[in-house]
């Protein structure tokens, strides 16, 4: 048998495709289809900018079984059905990327409440959350999803400010943010909205061939389509 | 009118309350955060020390008896413990004459260690570098999540009787013939006896009843990184020269075996000047980087803690009749907790008629990161919530998060004490969304620290 771990857009592709070669493979996500495209989904700025993407994802026919794979060799699945374990011959790890940490990404200074990666913030804007109002987006990689999130969070009465730059930054304030200082200068904000890049998200260590966003760490899916391509066409 | 009052929950008062609780005593804790060892006890490197110079005194001997009862102590209150061992490296000529000397000092005053060649060394850690000389291996010395330590005290103590008020900040004492009325931001509570655990603020508690101390702060930076197995054991150069205000730091390992860098000590003039320069860090990785052939991959987090000093000793005395000071509780007071807590019942017995409770209760704690696939699959079938692994990294379930609420009602209590999101973001936004649907909003660890909202 053939497992697939992770059901966002490399899962999901990579099992079609496997499909039409006649190989039935077992695709496992925590959360069902998706990934984080079916965040981005909810976030209409974001939508629009993954548009392509997301239909994909939506349209995949493909089933998805609920749960969290916590090895390889043997697989190991943990769900609200129990613990189960199954013996694969062939593994595709499609588990995706991970933003990289504030301090991986530069931030000094202090963290009292109101720092985010990009990721965090995406997810709890997409679930309607409030995370502040005065942000500051920080992004030392210039990427277009930066773009759409200062439009989303502008359309949502947030009051942003965006700013590209390698330097490092110090965050001040007691309990919540209050102010940042880049190169000398000091911007007042209540919330920092850091996207310092990404790095592969595949903490278990699962064993198999990788594809998809956990090779090309990016918000740019036109990249991640080219690495599955490559990988399976 | 209770019989103790605790001030502060902390590692030091809540492994107070926790021993009070084995007696008919009627108990409060009281602490201005939002959960248990949020403040100094979070910013610590978590390390218990094999020992602490000078020997002889009250920090050095209660560090040592502390160390002793560690592994019981572990066991009773279920958090993680492990004695990974610290390696004391020769760099050079000097240092390395010097080890045969080390050894008998520390054996004189009760420690064992075990002299190591230089070829055993590189075989502990191989990322050592290779022109080191050799070193002293000290068995004793572990590490804990200080978090986890003190909130499973405080788990032990709430089932064995004692009430913990978070988000109360004591205001005023007042004394009374029979006691003394605490003045709080959630009201006032009488009792027989204050215990001043609060750390970097014991010195306006202990003003509040007259007694004049300082405790200044003295500020530790830690670098976290991401590459487990880098070391599996402590490591601390052999300095030339002791340092009588710091131990040094090193190039020390987490709980959960990522590598921990540091910590330095910088005077700083607030009590909450967590900040972390740049400059520190730098001098962190550039005081390290020596010892070693490379450095560790990834950066996970910085912080810094910081220590109370009340000059170079713990004061633990009792200034007025049924007023008890704990202060300058500064390194290695994690590893003192559970003695320091010991000399207190023995200070206690004076005051009260001290009887043990018939029966005391031992809470269950256990992470399915560490249970078997029996075990965690019965554990599903009773709670479904056990099933729905929230942090990958750590493998932590809902269920433990919805448990952690129990003990504090905030996002670092929660990630703290499970080890959910500590390596990376990926399941923050999932751990705010289950704090926030238990209790209607996530702060950070105090009240005026929302996260959402």
């Amino acid at each position: 048998m053939v497992a697939i771990i992770g059901a966002g857009y490399a899962g999901l592709t990579v099992a079609e495709k496997l499909l039409e070669e006649g190989i039935n493979a077992t695709v496992y996500d925590l959360k069902g289809k998706g990934g984080e495209l079916a965040v981005f989904a909810r976030i209409e700025e974001l939508r629009e900018l993954y548009e392509k993407f997301i239909e994909r994802i939506e349209e995949s026919q493909v089933d998805v079984v609920r749960g969290f794979v916590a090895s390889t060799n043997p697989l190991r699945i943990v769900s609200d059905r129990g613990v189960e374990v199954k013996e694969e011959k062939e593994v595709f790890v499609c588990t995706g990327a991970v933003d990289l940490t504030p301090a991986a990404s530069e931030v000094y200074g202090k963290r009292p409440a109101g720092i985010y990666t990009l990721e965090t913030a995406i997810r709890l804007l997409a679930d309607r959350r409030r995370i502040g109002n005065r942000v500051l987006i920080l992004s030392r990689k210039d990427e277009r999803i930066i773009g759409a999130m200062e439009s989303h969070l502008t359309g949502k009465d947030y009051e942003v400010e965006v700013l590209h730059s390698e330097e490092p930054v110090e965050v001040y304030g007691n309990k919540r943010v209050e102010r940042v200082e880049i190169a000398g200068e000091s911007v007042p904000c209540d919330t920092l909205i850091i996207y310092g890049g990404r790095k592969p998200f595949n903490p278990r260590k699962l064993e198999g061939k990788l594809a998809g966003n956990v090779v090309e760490c990016t918000y740019d899916y036109e990249k991640v389509y080219r690495n599955v391509q490559r990988i399976m066409f | 009118m209770k019989d103790v009052i605790v001030v502060g929950a902390g590692v030091t008062g809540s492994f107070i309350a926790k021993e009070l609780s084995k007696y008919e005593l009627d108990v409060a804790v009281l602490e201005r955060k939002s959960g248990p060892g949020l403040d100094q006890t979070k910013g610590c490197s978590g390390i218990i020390h094999p020992l602490q110079l000078p020997f002889g005194s009250l920090k050095s001997r209660l560090c040592l008896k502390g160390n002793a009862m560690m592994d019981k102590e572990a066991e009773e209150l279920g958090f993680t413990f492990e004695r990974v061992g610290l390696i004391l490296v020769a760099t050079n000529f000097l240092t390395f004459l010097a080890v045969p000397l080390i050894q008998l000092y520390l054996k004189l005053n009760g420690v064992t260690s075990k002299r190591l060649s230089k070829k055993k060394v590189l075989e502990m850690v191989p990322n050592l570098r290779e022109d080191i000389w050799g070193g002293l291996f000290l068995p004793t010395a572990g590490v804990v999540n200080p978090v986890e330590m003190t909130a499973c005290a405080v788990r032990f103590a709430k089932v064995n009787g004692v009430e913990f008020h978070y988000d109360c900040e004591v205001r005023g004492i007042e004394r009374r013939e029979d006691g003394f009325v605490v003045k709080t931001t959630k009201g006032d509570f009488e009792a027989k006896c204050v215990i001043n655990c609060a750390g970097l603020y014991a010195d306006d508690i202990a003003k509040m009843v007259g007694y004049d101390m300082e405790i200044t702060p003295g500020k530790g930076t830690h670098i976290v990184f991401e590459e487990r197995g880098f070391s599996n054991h402590l490591v601390v150069a052999i300095p030339l020269k002791p340092n009588k205000r710091t131990k040094g730091g090193g190039a020390l390992i987490g709980f959960d075996g990522k590598p921990i860098w540091g910590p330095n000590l910088i005077d700083v003039d607030s009590k909450d000047d967590t900040s972390v320069k740049k400059g520190e860090i730098e001098g962190i990785i550039a005081k390290f980087s020596p010892l070693f052939k490379r450095k560790p991959k990834g950066v996970v987090a910085f912080y810094a803690g910081l220590r109370s000093i009340a000059g170079r000793d713990f004061v633990i005395n009792q200034p007025v009749d049924g007023f008890i000071n704990v202060a300058g509780i500064q390194s290695p007071g994690l590893t003192a907790a559970p003695a320091i807590a010991e000399m207190i019942i023995g200070m206690l017995s004076s005051m009260f008629q001290l009887r043990r409770k018939k029966r005391v209760i031992k809470p269950e704690w256990k992470r399915v990161a560490v249970m078997g696939d029996e075990e965690l699959e019965e554990m599903i079938k009773e709670n479904q919530d056990y099933g729905e692994i929230v942090c990958f990294c750590n493998m932590v379930s809902k269920a433990e998060i919805l448990k952690a609420l129990e003990e504090g009602a905030c996002f670092d209590a929660v990630r703290h004490l499970t080890w959910a999101g500590m390596d990376c973001c990926k399941c923050h936004a999932d751990i705010l969304k289950i704090i926030e649907e238990h209790e209607g909003k996530v702060k950070k660890e105090i009240d005026g620290s929302e996260i959402v909202w």
